[in-house]
């Protein structure tokens, strides 16, 4: 309940605040005209397959906006509480630090899963001109969610280790950057190298989804990618108490 | 004392540290071992097909696959071999960047970005590394060894792979990808060659003359196997030849008006009753789900039982069709109608049969035959339509004694790039798409926040 109660917080601060709806305008702007481009190029040279022909593209255009914006939504999560001073009175109240790590990163799960469920509308208005088959853009969604949490939970961690909101999110940035570029390069890799790097690649995992398919490991990965990440935010936060950082 | 306890504390988290990552990496080593693909694409154009599947289990040897990718489409090939290891642990891959490594290419003979070389037991092919059916007929070369010879009758206005909508190009390359070797052979010139695995007759125009229907009766009878596909035209010595072996082909013009298929011309014929349990239309492992389409067909039933011949008929079309008996009738769209001694009801259009005996001490295979009465089912505007792919494979398959190679294929999703794809948009439903996800929703969310600062600021 108290973990409910932290996530109800956090809800309220979000919706409350513009800089949500400012976020949420910038990414569904972004989305909508990707998706009206995409749309152009299936209805133009997109072949026969809807999943092959638009909404791949879509889903990693989505992915890519939200690598850009996720941190936006997690760098103030212990950074800014912790330079207001209220995490030390959130720490007055018998709660703890599992539960706080619960709370928040639910509530930003929840905000930016109804960002993204906004997108919904482009399958709608496909539907309308032309049969969706509604597998693969269940298959894309479940992938799409799975990484945002991903994003989150590293997002929390890094926001934990820091008072800068901004290094926070730089920080985010740059590792989330890594998990994508990580097998960009082939060239500067060699092949056994490359196949070891190739399975930590978060945007490797999220492919398959992109194409339709659900593969259990790449569901494995990101959820234990985010326990990781929300066990660092752990550590990191019980690591102030005997670091005397409290 | 504080050094140590911080020591300690600093040595506890690394330990913590640690331990999370060995467990999580025990359970991802888990997850990845035994991985379960949900494809949820229609037509699970994301899975291997059962045949493939076959087809991999029948590698028994270590096998290495070496493609050679343009940098940039690494993930597309790699994707694919890993379905194919998941199958059958004992295929190996390496993936190489061809620019990076050209010696390399060069020295399995490659020199071609998106090339395959697969080596089996002292054996190579170099093959296409995609898609999965080019893949998988360079597995199936590389474990027969070299490609079999498959025999097309000329001479009597057959269809060739031309490029025509009328022409089997795609069968063909469907073929050769399964590790035939097609060529032309008018039977005028002798004999059908020797070490043959199947002549084709593909929809011959004219009839044969007896000289060469002798020929197909010797080659049948020393084991060949032969496969007619009969468009509807007056072929009274092919008609004579199948009468021989009890099957008889009719001169008459199956229509299904009730069951009209988008795309034709309402003269098709569904077939949707097929016999149970046999290779052609019911492998026993996977089955063709959907019912074939012959644009074109007649009737082609077993009249009776020939000593020395097994015939059956394994597929039926619906009871809602007619075999009317003048084609011409049929052709100009005229009604049928029991005056006109066309004949309702379901109508037989596939015969296969075996010839010789078992066990007649020769050690000659049987010959086998399979007639259809219809070839535009298997011409490059039908072939992807509902099973007629499957039903033309495996009969083909059965037919050269490949039983391996009976079942269903991947589902042959047109992927290539077209000038224009199904969906069609006007410029004011255009318009609309654009207001709706550009400018509409998020002006939605924009007003919104608006509407949240101002109460904020209002309500100080």
């Amino acid at each position: 309940m108290t973990v409910l109660a932290i996530a109800r917080k956090e809800l309220a601060l979000y919706f409350g605040s513009f800089l949500f709806y400012a976020l949420a305008t910038v990414f569904l702007l972004l989305a909508g005209y990707f998706f009206y481009t995409n749309l152009g190029f299936f209805v133009l040279m997109g072949g026969m397959s809807l999943p092959r022909g638009l909404w791949q593209y879509q889903l990693l255009d989505v992915q890519r906006l939200l690598l850009v914006l996720t941190p936006l939504f997690t760098m103030r999560l212990f950074a800014e509480e912790r330079k207001l001073g209220t995490l030390e009175l959130l720490w007055t109240y018998p709660v703890r630090d599992a539960e706080i790590i619960l709370g928040k990163f639910l509530a930003c799960l929840a905000v930016v899963t109804v960002m993204v469920g906004a997108t919904v509308v482009y399958p709608v208005m496909v539907a309308a001109f032309y049969p969706v088959a509604a597998g693969p853009l269940l298959a894309g969604y479940v992938g799409l969610w799975l990484l945002v949490a991903a994003f989150i939970a590293c997002g929390l961690f890094l926001s934990a280790l820091t008072d800068s909101q901004l290094v926070a999110g730089a920080a985010t940035y740059g590792l989330l950057l890594f998990f994508w570029v990580i097998t960009w390069n082939e060239a500067a890799v060699n092949e056994v190298t490359l196949h070891l790097l190739v399975p930590f690649s978060l945007f490797d995992r999220f492919y398959p989804f992109a194409l339709g398919a659900i593969d259990t490991r790449d569901v494995t990965y990101l959820v234990l990618f985010t326990v990781a990440f929300l066990t660092f935010t752990f550590f990191a936060l019980d690591s102030r108490r005997w670091r005397g950082l409290r | 004392m504080l050094l140590s306890r911080a020591v300690r504390s600093w040595s506890q988290l690394s330990l913590q540290v640690a331990f999370l990552l060995l467990a999580l990496g025990l359970l991802q080593l888990v997850a990845e071992r035994t991985n379960r693909r949900f494809d949820l694409t229609p037509g699970r154009g994301l899975s291997l097909s059962p045949l493939t599947r076959k087809l991999l289990g029948q590698v028994t040897l270590p096998l290495k696959v070496t493609v050679f990718f343009r940098r940039g489409t690494r993930e597309q090939y790699a994707d694919l071999l890993a379905r194919f290891r998941a199958v059958n642990q004992r295929i190996d891959f390496e993936l190489y960047d061809l620019d990076r490594f050209p010696e390399r290419g060069r020295s399995l003979g490659v020199t071609q970005y998106g090339r395959a070389a697969i080596e089996y037991e002292g054996r190579r092919v170099v093959v296409l590394a995609s898609p999965e059916e080019q893949l998988a007929g360079g597995i199936l070369r590389a474990l027969r060894g070299k490609p079999r010879r498959m025999v097309f009758t000329t001479g009597h206005g057959e269809r060739g792979p031309s490029g025509k909508p009328e022409s089997f190009g795609r069968l063909v390359n469907a073929l050769e990808a399964e590790n035939y070797s097609p060529e032309d052979v008018s039977l005028l010139d002798g004999p059908v060659p020797p070490e043959t695995a199947i002549v084709v007759v593909a929809g011959p125009k004219r009839d044969f003359l007896p000289l060469e229907l002798d020929a197909l009766a010797a080659y049948l009878k020393a084991g060949g196997g032969v496969l007619l596909l009969l468009d509807p035209a007056p072929l009274p010595n092919v008609a004579r030849f199948l009468g021989s072996m009890g099957v008889r082909l009719g001169d008459d013009f199956v229509v299904d008006r009730e069951r009209r298929i988008l795309g034709t011309d309402g003269l098709a014929a569904v077939v949707e009753l097929f016999k149970r349990g046999n290779p052609v239309s019911d492998p026993a492992a996977n089955p063709i789900e959907s019912g074939v389409v012959l644009p074109s067909a007649r009737t082609v039933d077993v009249l009776a039982q020939v000593p020395g011949v097994e015939a059956e008929s394994i597929a039926r079309t619906t009871p809602s069709a007619w075999a009317m008996a003048d084609p011409a009738r049929a052709r100009r769209g005229e009604e049928p109608s029991q005056a006109q001694h066309d004949t309702p009801g379901s109508a037989s259009v596939v015969v296969m049969a075996e010839l010789g005996v078992v066990g007649d001490g020769t050690g000659r295979p049987r010959g086998r035959l399979v007639a259809v009465g219809d070839a535009d089912f298997a011409s490059d505007a039908y072939l992807d339509l509902l099973g007629n792919r499957d039903l033309a494979l495996n009969a083909i398959a059965w037919v050269a004694g490949e039983d391996v190679l009976t079942g269903v294929r991947t589902k042959k999703v047109p992927e290539v790039m077209r000038p224009l794809s199904p969906l069609v948009l006007t410029e004011r439903q255009a318009r609309a798409v654009f207001a709706t996800s550009v400018l509409i929703e998020p002006g939605l969310v924009l007003g919104l926040g608006l509407v949240v600062a101002g109460l904020r600021r209002y309500r100080g």
